[in-house]
C-alpha cells in the first residue's frame, strides 16, 4: 500500500464578491514510503494549495487524500504529528519572540511529551542534526541567518519523527550555497529516519537533485507524471519544455536577455 | 572597461566602509564604478555585505548606530555631504531602489495606482492627471496591459511576479540614472525570473539606466552583467568582465563559487 | 530571504521635538502622581477674600472666583484627567482585546455578529454616543467613564481583529496548527506577544483623546462635578468670567492642549518606528 494516495482532489477557494477560484481539478497521485516527490509549477499553480490539503491545513472540496491507510480529512484531529511541513520563508515560518529551543520543542511538547532532562537531550540531539550547536538553542530568530534558520524549522519538522514531509518551496529563497548545503542535508535525513518528501518548488534544478518522480502541476491540473529522474530527462511534453526554457543561463556565453558577447578572447 | 573612450562615470564609490558603533565592519573599501547603459553585478552569499552596501548608496543607515565612510559620487556631485532633504529627492529621482520581497515595498492600505501617482509627483512635481498618464504608460512599457484595473487593484490581490513588474515600472516612469536592484528575482518563480530581467535590461538599453544588480544567483548575473563584483565578508575580493570571470577566475572564493554554480549544473 | 538588519541600523527619524513630548508627558505623570507634594495650596480650599487675584508670590499663577489656587487646581486637575485615561484606556483595551481575538480567530458567524455590533457603536460620533449614554446613566466622572469605556472598545476590537487576521495567514501559524499546538495555545503563545508592542502607540493616541472626552464632558457639566478640580470643569466655572478673567479659561485649555498635542506627537512618533519594526518580523 502507498504510504500517501491523492484520489481525484479537486479544490475550489470561495471569494466574497468574486467568483470561486478553482485552484486544483482532479489531481491524482500516489508516493510511496521512503521516496520523495518533486510537485513542479508556477506560482499560482495550485501546488502551494495541494500542499496544504495533505498538510491538513484545509479539506479539499471533492476527493480524498489517503495517508496511510486513512482518510486524511476524515477524522477530527488532522494533525497527529505524522505530516510535516517547511516552508519557503524561514523568517515567517518561526515566531519572531520564542527561542529556537521553544521552537523545535513546540511539536515535541504536544505530540511525544518528553520531561526534563530527556527533552533537553533531544532538544541538543535534533539542533546537532541539523548542523547546528546546543548553544543556538537559546538564540532568537533575528540572531539566525536565513539558513541557520531554514535548519531550525527543519528540525521542528522531523521532531516528533514524522512519516511525511511537505517542503514547501523550502529551499527557494536560500542563496547558492546554503541551497546546496539545505539539498543534502534533506537528503541525509531523509536515508537516516527513513522519511518521505513532496518537495513543492518552481526550481527545476533543486527537484532534479532532491527527488525521485515528478509531477507537474498547470493552472490546477496535473500535465505531467514522471515515476524516474531518467523519465523526467527524457520528457519532452511542452509543460517540461517550458519549465526548461525559463531556465536561466549557467555561463554568459549562453546568455538570452542580454545581447553582448565577450568582445575578448 | 570595454573599448571607446573613457567616460565619466554616473555612480562612483570609493573606499566605502561601514561599522557600527560597537566597530563591527559590516563592509571594507568597497570599491566601484558604473556608467550610464552598464550592468555591474555584485555577487556574494547572504550576509557577505551585498545590502548593507546598497543601503549606504542610497544613505539609508541610521548614522546612529553606523559610521559610514569613503565617497559616493552621484553625477559628479559626493552625497554624503548632502542634507537629509536633498538626498529624499535624490532617491527616486537619480537612484532608484528595487528589493527582494515586492510586497513589503507597497502599503495594503492604498491602491497600486495611489501609491504610484503619489510618488511620482513626489519626484516630478505635475498634476495628478499628468503622474496617473505617465504610471498608465510605465505599466504599458513593462509589458502589463489593462494598466487602467491595475491602477485600481490593492498590492495583496496582486502576485509577487506582477507587484515587482510595478516596481519596475515605478523606476521606468522616475527615469533614475542609477538604478539599484537588490536581489530582484529572489522571490518570485522560474517564469517571472526571467520576465523581470528581461524588464531591467529593456530599462538599460532603453534609457541608459546603470544598474546595479545584487544578486546571491550567478545563473542572474550570467544573463544580465557586464563586469562582476564578487563580495567576501565585506570586501570585493574580485572584480573582472563578467565572462572573463566566468571563464578564469582568480580568487579562490570565486572559484568555489563558480564550482558550485557549475557542478550543480553538471549534476542536473 | 535576506536577514533582517537590526531595526537599529535603519535611519530613523527621530526629533528633538519626540524628547520634548517625552518630557511634557513625564512631567504630567510626575505632577499627577505628586500632587500633594507639589501644588502649594489645597485645590479646594475657597478664601473669598482672595478671588480673583492676579499671579502672585503666594499664588503663582492667580486665583479663581472662589479665591482658589489655579495652580493647584491645575495640578490636581491633572491626576484626575490622567488617571481616568489610564484606566479607560485599560478597560477598553480588555474588551477589545478580547473580543477582537474571538471574532480574529474563530472567523465565521461569530466574527459576523462581533463585527456588526461594533458597527452599530461606530455609526454613531464617540461624543455622541458617550453624551446618550451619560443621559442613560445620569452626570458624573463614573458614569462617564464607563460610557466612555462601552465606546472606545469598539476600535481597539476592530484593531485587534485585523492584526489576527493577519497574522493567522503567517505561516508561522500554520507550522503551529501543524505541529498540534491547541487554539488556545496558539493565541497564548504565538499571537498574542506579537500584538503587544503596537499597544504602546495606540495607547499614547488614545489616552490623548480620552483626556480630552472626559474635559469635554465635564465642560458641559455632565462629568466631574464641582467642587473636584478638572481641566474641562475648570473651563466650564470659568466661563461666567471670560471677558474679566479670561485665564481662568485659558490655563486649563492650554493644559489640555498641550498633553493632547504631546500624546499625539508620542504616538506619531513610536508608529513610525513600530512600522520600522514591523518589517523585522
Amino acid at each position: 500500500m502507498s504510504l500517501l494516495q491523492i484520489d481525484q482532489v479537486s479544490h475550489v477557494y470561495k471569494r466574497r464578491f468574486r467568483p470561486a477560484q478553482n485552484v486544483l481539478h482532479d489531481v491524482s497521485l500516489t508516493l510511496e514510503a521512503g521516496r520523495c516527490l518533486g510537485l513542479l509549477g508556477s506560482s499560482g499553480a495550485g501546488k502551494s494549495t495541494l500542499g496544504r490539503l495533505l498538510l491538513g491545513l484545509e479539506r479539499p472540496s471533492s476527493g480524498t487524500i489517503w495517508f496511510n491507510g486513512v482518510d486524511r480529512h476524515a477524522t477530527k484531529r488532522p494533525f497527529q504529528g505524522d505530516v510535516q511541513v517547511v516552508f519557503q520563508d524561514s523568517f515567517a515560518a518561526v515566531n519572531p519572540k520564542l527561542t529556537a529551543a521553544d521552537i523545535i520543542a513546540e511539536p515535541l511538547d504536544n505530540f511525544i511529551r518528553l520531561k526534563g532532562e530527556a527533552r533537553q537531550q533531544r532538544l541538543v540531539t535534533l539542533i546537532e542534526q541539523v548542523g547546528l550547536k546546543a548553544t543556538d538553542l537559546t538564540k532568537y530568530p533575528a540572531q539566525f541567518s536565513g539558513g541557520q534558520l531554514q535548519r531550525i524549522a527543519i528540525a521542528r519538522a522531523i521532531a516528533a519523527e514524522p512519516r511525511l514531509i511537505v517542503l514547501d518551496e523550502a529551499v527557494s529563497s536560500l542563496d547558492m550555497v546554503n541551497k546546496r548545503l539545505i539539498l543534502a542535508l534533506l537528503a541525509d535525513l531523509k536515508r537516516l529516519h527513513g522519511l518521505t518528501y513532496v518537495f513543492i518548488t518552481h526550481d527545476i534544478k533543486a527537484a532534479e537533485q532532491l527527488c525521485d518522480s515528478f509531477a507537474i502541476l498547470e493552472q490546477g491540473r496535473l500535465v505531467g507524471h514522471y515515476p524516474s529522474l531518467t523519465a523526467f530527462d527524457a520528457a519532452t511534453d511542452p509543460a517540461v519544455e517550458r519549465m526548461r526554457q525559463a531556465k536561466l543561463a549557467v555561463h554568459p556565453r549562453q546568455r538570452t536577455i542580454r545581447k553582448t558577447q565577450a568582445n575578448k578572447g | 572597461m570595454r573599448g571607446g573612450a573613457r567616460i565619466e562615470p554616473i555612480l562612483a564609490v570609493d573606499g566605502l566602509t561601514v561599522h557600527t558603533k560597537q566597530q563591527v565592519t559590516l563592509i571594507e573599501g568597497v570599491t566601484f564604478s558604473i556608467q550610464a547603459g552598464q550592468i555591474l553585478g555584485l555577487v556574494g552569499e547572504s550576509g557577505c555585505g551585498k545590502t548593507v552596501t546598497s543601503l549606504a548608496l542610497m544613505r539609508l543607515l541610521n548614522p546612529q548606530t553606523t559610521d559610514v565612510t569613503g565617497d559616493i559620487r552621484l553625477n559628479g556631485t559626493s552625497i554624503q555631504s548632502l542634507s537629509e532633504r536633498a538626498v529624499r529627492m535624490i532617491r527616486g529621482d537619480e537612484i532608484a531602489f528595487i528589493m527582494q520581497n515586492p510586497m513589503s515595498a507597497f502599503t495594503p492600505v492604498y491602491s497600486i495606482g495611489h501609491q504610484m501617482i503619489e510618488t511620482i509627483q513626489t519626484h516630478t512635481r505635475c498634476s495628478k492627471r499628468e503622474a496617473k498618464q505617465q504610471a498608465m504608460t510605465a505599466l504599458e512599457e513593462v509589458n502589463l496591459t489593462d494598466a487602467a484595473r491595475l491602477l485600481k487593484a490593492y498590492p495583496f490581490e496582486l502576485s509577487g511576479g506582477m507587484l515587482q513588474r510595478i516596481m519596475i515600472a515605478l523606476a521606468v516612469a522616475l527615469r533614475p540614472s542609477v538604478l539599484i536592484a537588490d536581489e530582484p528575482t529572489t522571490a518570485l518563480d522560474v517564469f517571472n525570473q526571467k520576465t523581470v530581467l528581461e524588464l531591467l535590461e529593456r530599462m538599460r538599453a532603453t534609457y541608459g539606466t546603470a544598474i546595479l544588480l545584487i544578486s546571491h544567483d550567478l545563473g542572474v548575473i550570467a544573463e544580465l552583467a557586464d563586469d562582476v563584483l564578487v563580495m567576501q565578508q565585506g570586501r570585493i575580493v574580485e572584480q573582472a568582465d563578467v565572462f572573463d570571470l566566468f571563464d578564469r577566475p582568480q580568487h579562490p572564493y570565486t572559484q568555489s563559487l563558480l564550482a558550485q554554480h557549475l557542478g550543480r549544473e553538471a549534476f542536473g | 530571504m535576506n536577514t533582517p538588519l537590526p531595526a537599529t541600523m535603519i535611519r530613523s527619524r527621530y526629533t528633538p521635538l519626540l524628547y520634548l513630548c517625552a518630557l511634557v508627558f513625564i512631567g504630567m505623570a510626575g505632577v499627577a502622581l505628586f500632587a500633594p507634594w507639589i501644588a502649594p495650596h489645597d485645590p479646594n480650599l475657597v478664601d473669598l477674600t482672595q478671588k480673583l487675584h492676579g499671579p502672585s508670590s503666594a499664588y503663582p499663577l492667580g486665583t479663581d472666583q472662589l479665591g482658589r489656587c489655579l495652580l493647584s487646581r491645575l495640578i490636581y486637575g491633572a491626576r484626575i484627567s490622567l488617571g481616568c485615561a489610564v484606566l479607560i484606556f485599560v478597560a477598553s483595551l480588555a474588551i477589545g482585546l478580547f473580543v477582537g481575538t474571538l471574532a480574529g480567530y474563530r472567523g465565521g458567524w461569530v466574527d459576523q455578529l462581533l463585527m456588526r455590533l461594533c458597527d452599530g457603536v461606530m455609526a454613531f460620533p464617540s461624543l455622541i454616543l458617550v453624551l446618550g449614554l451619560v443621559g442613560i446613566f445620569g452626570p458624573g466622572l463614573k458614569q462617564v467613564i464607563i460610557a466612555l469605556m462601552l465606546v472606545q472598545w469598539v476600535y481597539y476590537a476592530r484593531m485587534f481583529r485585523g492584526m489576527v487576521m493577519t497574522l493567522k495567514t503567517e505561516a508561522f501559524i500554520a507550522a503551529a496548527r501543524v505541529n498540534g499546538s491547541s487554539s488556545w495555545k496558539i493565541i497564548r503563545t504565538h499571537i498574542l506577544p506579537n500584538i503587544l508592542p503596537p499597544l504602546l502607540v495606540i495607547g499614547t493616541l488614545e489616552m490623548g483623546w480620552a483626556i480630552m472626552d472626559i474635559s469635554a464632558m465635564s465642560f458641559l457639566g455632565l462629568g466631574v462635578q464641582s467642587p473636584t478640580a478638572e481641566w474641562g470643569a475648570m473651563i466650564h466655572e470659568g466661563k461666567s468670567y471670560i471677558r474679566t478673567n479670561p485665564e481662568l479659561m485659558i490655563y486649563p485649555g492650554l493644559a489640555i492642549m498641550l498633553v493632547i498635542i504631546s500624546f499625539n506627537l508620542v504616538g506619531e512618533q513610536l508608529a513610525e518606528r513600530f512600522g520600522v519594526s514591523k518589517t523585522m518580523k
